[in-house]
């Protein structure tokens, strides 16, 4: 049996299934972020005094660079699925792959460094909710790149099945990949520039 | 929302986040005269405009999808 109003927009929703299940899941994730965020401004509110400059803020401006530039590839891959140009649709889903894990490379480089010095979560408070909010946003990013390799592997056959279930899935993906974008363009000030 | 409509969020928001790193590295220079924080606060500044010239490229060559 197939599952239906994967092409077709249900008419009590206006969606796909697909769409409508991809945006209750980000509301999810705003909940868990949200709640993470929280925990930080109470913290920080409530702390006598707050470390600055403790974080590399060229890695972290690098790092917001590389998610801006793969969330323009990501839409292009969409795009040019949408106009059916399949060899254009791989290399920007590969370049989107490819910034997904120079990101993490990056983010490796800045663990070590902090790791290296001692600087543990246990070392203050201020490192403990740097370390759960950058390492929930990695695992994210691991996520999506998870997905894509599955999506340029052996989803990618589904394009020949069809293609308008695939551009849909290609969508959400990069719904998901916008989410995960957006959670650092907010990460990014709050702990390393303010 | 389409993923269209997402990535026009996005781009938008991101412009904020290069005015508000550029007006970070302009304060840093202000209170440490290093010239790398004014050259950070004039690339911050042209990836904004770069940014809005591509958001709206993008926005207008994407209206039929």
């Amino acid at each position: 049996m197939n599952i239906p109003y994967t092409v077709d927009e249900r008419p009590d929703t206006g969606l796909t299934n697909g769409k409508l299940g991809i945006w209750l899941f980000l509301a999810s994730e705003v909940m868990l972020f949200g709640a993470l965020f929280s925990t930080y401004i109470i913290l920080r509110v409530g702390a006598p005094e707050w470390p600055h400059g403790e974080l590399n803020i060229w890695l972290g401006a690098i790092n917001t660079i590389i998610l801006i530039s793969s969330s323009v590839t990501m839409v292009m891959a969409w795009a040019s699925l949408k106009m059916n140009d399949w060899g254009k649709h791989r290399l920007f889903l590969i370049s989107t792959f490819l910034l997904a894990a120079l990101f993490l490379v990056n983010k490796y480089f800045e663990y070590s460094a902090h790791f290296a010095t001692g600087e543990l979560p246990s070392h203050s408070t201020f490192l403990a909710i740097y370390y759960t909010l950058t390492g929930l946003h990695g695992l994210h990013i691991l996520g999506g790149m998870i997905v894509m390799a599955y999506l340029l592997g052996p989803g990618a056959k589904m394009w020949k099945e069809n293609s308008d279930q695939f551009a849909n899935r290609i969508e959400a993906t990069g719904l998901y990949w916008h989410f995960v974008d957006l959670v650092w363009i907010f990460l990014f000030p709050v702990l390393y520039l303010l | 929302m389409s993923l269209r409509a997402f990535h026009l969020l996005f781009i938008a928001l991101s412009v904020v986040l290069a005015a508000f790193f550029a007006a970070w590295a302009a304060g840093q220079y202000q209170s440490a005269h290093d010239l790398t924080y004014a050259l950070v606060c004039v690339m911050s500044l042209a990836s904004g405009v770069g940014l809005s010239l591509y958001g709206a490229a993008f926005q207008r060559k994407t209206r039929r999808l």
